[in-house]
């Protein structure tokens, strides 16, 4: 895979203390009624939430934070959502459909939850499968990325493919000094500078000087970049290895420390799979999508009582293969953003970082695939 | 903390560490057992992972500490009762763990061989952070210094001065009154005497001390209390780190996944998530051992001992159980006495 390429559209310099007209414009460019997504403190943790304009982080927010404890995708996957309701009074049955999702603009998500929306994207947006909420929302929603002005000791971007830098959501804002380069990335990102470049403190900047920022931005390095090489992982090598690690030991050493609480697949940005559940409260109901987890012992139980993931072996290897392994060879991506949050959330250190590093070398060491390999395996 | 006490702590930490490794050795060696479950460095942070050790080679890796953070009990759920007999390297908690479970016939007293371990309590990485102001995540090496805990940001740096170990241990460890465990099969660290006179001095807090935080939350008006769970529960994300962890919560089928019947919907909103909570809390109540890796675990960092406390505050207060968190054959409320207090009745 190739470096993100940098956005060639407008570019405006903003102070950063103007960060309100920038989201001002985004909503405006978003549509009527458009909502605004941003950090907020829950608990005692940072996750995303619909806010007023106003209550939104300032511009120091995003120098101060590396990255928020949840990943912004309730913006377009809330954890629970209706699908329909339904009364039913004597015998006259009535389903109703919720109300369409806001226009909503997502602000400051960093380029690593950015990138994770395009890789959702292959599967629920314009995949085999397409989910018809996740593509409303997506189609009704701008995001705004906030390149990182320094990293965490949990990040690991770079480890896939991607940088602090990297070129997603519809507009990047770059941080310079007490300035913001904000720069358009697509035809709707084009519109937000539009409506930016109307009045207020935005000032013209040129593609050259947002270039070389985004550069040195991109540029550095993590220490699981550094330690993290997926080099022999099959991007673009279709068959080099899953049904050998399929079948290595290296599984059976790292599930028992795995407690099956999902909270990995919770914090992950990219982790997608749902439960659907009726739930009656008399002669009315709701039908309702919720997040699931591959890490729970019954979420392969099949009607009859068979589950073909029984253990932690079988659950620990599907969640990392599926993210080294299944789905590259499959879209030719990671499905991993290296944002770290499993990497901070895993109670017992059981992470993408330790176990894409031991993946690697388990396979450095059973050397290239041999022909026929692709046929034997349980997978 | 002197400077030759904290150097004894340090060596004394390094010999039991020693210690540890010989004697999983010896045990993985004669075949007594065939898994030790202790700690180990992890792969990338400060904070000692679960080992799982099978061949006398592998336990050179296991470390002690009070960077040791998962209690290791609730893993015997899975790996005890094949045939063999299975270690743990067990702090007080961990070993309160284990009678939890052999008490509740969840593991066979038979199927396990508790190293037992002196212990100075367990370093609560969020306190560490803030009080020594580092990132979430960062790994540091600490060690003990004349001043309090000396901290080493990376490699070949100087270890320089951090806070002393009590502001930063888990609110559990505070109270903690069996860091020299009980009811182990052996203890190491015996000839140890800076390590056994810190495990056996009075706890920094008392329990009345911690329990008169969540007396006060009990005080409040019902709308208050209300509105302080409800924030809390908000952040919750519904994983099931609390219930997976926890030494008490053993049941082979839990209520919480069951889809026939049905006890909890799906659905993340506040009536689900107070459901979730009481039916955690109150599946425990008097059985919690107190070891707080419920609310180590949770990714919310939800104050989730309040609840196990009050249910032990009233189980201490109600029956007269003076240690509500050391294990008891037949507890209070899993019997029945004719003078048992009836207020709600």
């Amino acid at each position: 895979m190739t470096a993100t390429p940098f956005p060639t559209g407008k570019v405006l310099r903003l102070p950063g203390s103007s960060l309100d007209q920038l989201v001002q414009a985004a909503l405006r460019a978003a549509g009527d009624g458009a909502v605004l997504y941003a950090p907020v403190r829950s608990g005692e943790t940072w996750t995303w939430d619909i806010v007023e304009p106003a209550a939104a982080p300032k511009a120091e927010w995003w120098t101060r934070t590396v990255n928020t404890d949840l990943s912004p995708k309730n913006a377009m996957m809330p954890q629970t959502e209706d699908i329909a309701t339904w009364r039913n009074r004597f015998r006259d049955l009535e389903i109703i459909e919720p109300p369409a999702p806001p226009h909503a603009v997502v602000l400051g998500l960093r380029p690593c939850d950015a990138a994770s929306f395009d890789i959702l994207d292959d599967i629920l947006y314009d995949g085999e499968f397409m989910d018809e909420t996740y593509r409303t929302r997506r189609l009704r929603t701008l995001l705004l990325t906030w390149a990182c002005a320094r990293t965490g000791p949990a990040c690991g971007c770079d480890a896939f493919d991607l940088s602090p830098a990297a070129t997603a959501g519809d507009v990047m804002i770059y941080p310079d000094g007490d300035d913001l380069l904000v720069a358009a990335v697509t035809d709707r990102g084009n519109v937000v500078l539009d409506h930016l470049a109307q009045g207020g403190d935005a000032r013209d900047a040129t593609v050259d000087e947002a270039q070389q920022l985004a550069g040195t931005l991109a540029a550095r390095t993590t220490e699981i970049g550094r330690r993290v090489k997926l080099d022999v992982l099959p991007i673009d090598r279709p068959g080099a290895g899953p049904p050998q690690a399929f079948d290595s030991p290296i599984w059976g050493d790292l599930a028992p420390r795995c407690l099956s609480c999902g909270t990995c697949t919770y914090v992950c940005p990219t982790c997608y799979c749902f439960a659907v559940n009726d739930e009656p409260r008399g002669s009315d109901g709701r039908r309702v999508r919720t997040w699931d987890s591959c890490q729970y012992k019954d979420f392969f139980t099949m009607a009859g009582g068979h589950n073909p993931r029984p253990s932690k072996v079988e659950r620990v290897r599907q969640r990392f293969m599926h993210k080294l392994t299944f789905h590259p060879e499959r879209y030719n991506r990671w499905l991993c953003v290296g944002c770290g949050r499993c990497v901070v959330a895993c109670p017992v250190g059981l992470h993408i970082a330790e176990v894409g590093a031991v993946l690697a070398e388990a396979m450095r060491q059973l050397g290239p695939a041999k022909e026929g390999d692709l046929d034997g395996s349980g997978r | 903390m002197s400077a030759t006490t904290a150097n004894n702590l340090q060596q004394e930490l390094a010999q039991l560490a020693e210690a540890v490794r010989a004697r999983a050795a010896e045990l993985l060696s004669s075949g007594e057992v065939s898994l030790v479950i202790g700690h180990e460095r992890p792969w990338i942070g400060s904070e000692a992972i679960p080992a799982f050790v099978k061949t006398p080679e592998r336990a050179a890796e296991l470390v002690v500490g009070p960077q040791c953070a998962a209690v290791l009990a609730g893993y015997l759920m899975d790996e005890a009762g094949h045939g063999t007999k299975v270690a743990v390297v067990a702090r007080g908690c961990d070993a309160l763990g284990v009678r939890r479970l052999i008490a509740d016939r969840r593991v066979a007293e038979e199927d396990v061989h508790v190293i037992g371990l002196p212990c100075l309590g367990r370093i609560d990485p969020v306190k560490l952070s803030a009080a020594a102001g580092l990132e979430s995540g960062a790994t540091v090496d600490l060690e003990f210094g004349s001043g309090g805990l000396r901290i080493r940001r990376a490699a070949g740096e100087e270890f320089a001065g951090g806070p002393q170990l009590s502001e930063v241990l888990a609110d559990s460890c505070l109270v903690c009154d069996v860091r020299k465990p009980e009811g182990c099969d052996e203890l190491l660290g015996e000839d140890l005497p800076g390590l056994m006179t810190a495990a056996t001095a009075p706890p920094v807090r008392t329990w009345e001390e911690w329990e008169a935080e969540v007396e006060e939350l009990a005080s409040r008006s019902p709308d208050d209390r209300y509105a302080f769970w409800a924030e809390q529960f908000t952040a919750c994300i519904r994983c099931f780190a609390c219930r997976n962890a926890c030494p008490a919560c053993s049941c082979r089928v839990c209520s919480l996944d069951s889809y026939q019947p049905k006890w909890l919907g799906h659905p993340t909103e506040l009536p689900e998530q107070f459901m979730f909570h009481f039916i955690r809390a109150t599946d425990v109540a008097g059985r919690c051992v107190a070891c707080g890796e419920c609310a180590r675990v949770c990714p919310a960092n939800l104050p989730l001992m309040y609840l196990n406390l009050k249910l032990m505050h009233d189980i201490r207060s109600l029956f007269g159980v003076d240690r509500p968190h050391v294990p008891q054959e037949i507890e209070p409320l899993g019997k029945f006495e004719s003078d048992d207090p009836e207020e709600f009745m």
